[in-house]
């Protein structure tokens, strides 16, 4: 059977401007060579209980916040849908919950992804914040390729271009 | 790097004494508000000290982190207060806090919002990094350590 090595790919969305990059140049390589582009929004709820855990908020204060956090990327996908239209390129998006690392490699693989695409993996706060991070760990459990996008002039002059 | 930007030379306080913990939460909205990065300070502060009342955000060892989220912020935005003899802050432990974060927040940018918690968090357990901010002589000091990153040992 062959298998395209573009052929499906499973863009990752967090709330940042380097996943956006990540979309541009997912879009990019979309539009380029023909592949089924799938974004997904892991809202953190690992993130909302190690605040519980630390203290940092007071009964039902997270209650509010995992709906803002809803909202939050429903606006990101919102946004990741529109620079797909805008290039003619077609995105199924999708919000998901839970462990973000753990969404995306499980998605990854009942989507049949040949490519996954981050953005940019933030510096670590410690040695043992670098085994935590969701980019880092993404990289390390992802059964398919992983593509890291950075240079945000580069992605920008890439994706205007199409 | 998460802290980037959120807490500025503008927004530091080193050699905090003698202040209590409604006083100093007030200093703290008010630098924020003279950086220019929030326009409704009664908003702001009225936010913050309801949050406050709900329960103590003296998380323990040594640090505290007031927060809320309001209307009318630019981005997640951030003032600390360092207190080398410590400050009453009610806080888990009982004991005196070193290190008061102030982090507020618009409403739609809860992630960024839980990202800058959590970094803080992890800052509040490195005694390296605490050690140093203590011992920072300036406001730029402080943001300097703040914004490094990657820490040889916590």
């Amino acid at each position: 059977m062959v298998v395209a090595p573009l052929g499906k790919i499973l863009l990752a969305v967090d709330a940042t401007e380097t996943a956006l990059d990540a979309a541009k140049y997912g879009i990019a390589i979309a539009r380029t060579y023909g592949a089924d582009l799938h974004a997904v929004y892991v809202v953190n709820e690992s993130l909302l209980e190690e605040l519980l855990r630390a203290k940092v908020f007071v009964e039902g204060e997270e209650v509010d916040l995992e709906v803002d956090l809803e909202e939050d990327g429903k606006r990101y996908l919102s946004y990741v849908e529109k620079l797909a239209r805008d290039k003619h390129v077609t995105v199924t998006t999708e919000l998901l919950k839970g462990i973000v690392h753990r969404e995306i490699v499980d998605k990854a693989t009942q989507i049949g992804a040949t490519l996954i695409i981050i953005g940019e993996i933030d510096e670590p706060l410690s040695r043992k914040d670098a085994f935590h991070d969701e980019g880092e760990m993404i990289l390390r459990r992802a059964g398919c390729p992983v593509l890291i996008v950075k240079g945000e002039t580069l992605v920008d002059d890439i994706y205007d271009s199409l | 790097m998460v802290l980037a930007n959120v807490i500025t030379e503008a927004t530091v306080r080193i050699d905090v004494s003698d202040v209590d913990k409604w006083a100093l939460i007030e200093d703290l909205v008010d630098l924020i508000v003279k950086s220019g990065k929030a326009t409704d300070r009664e908003a702001l502060l009225t936010a913050v000290v309801e949050r406050e009342q709900q329960g103590s955000t003296g998380l323990g060892q040594g640090i505290a982190i007031p927060h809320a989220r309001a209307e009318g912020i630019d981005g997640v935005v951030g003032a600390l207060a360092i207190s080398a003899g410590g400050i009453d802050f009610d806080s888990a432990d009982g004991e005196p806090v070193h290190f008061v974060f102030l982090i507020v927040a618009p409403p739609n940018e809860s992630t960024r919002y839980l990202k800058t918690l959590s970094a803080i968090t992890f800052i509040g357990k490195s005694e390296s990094k605490t050690s140093r901010l203590l011992s920072a002589s300036t406001p730029g000091e402080v943001v300097s350590i703040l914004e490094e990153n990657g820490e040889t040992s916590l």
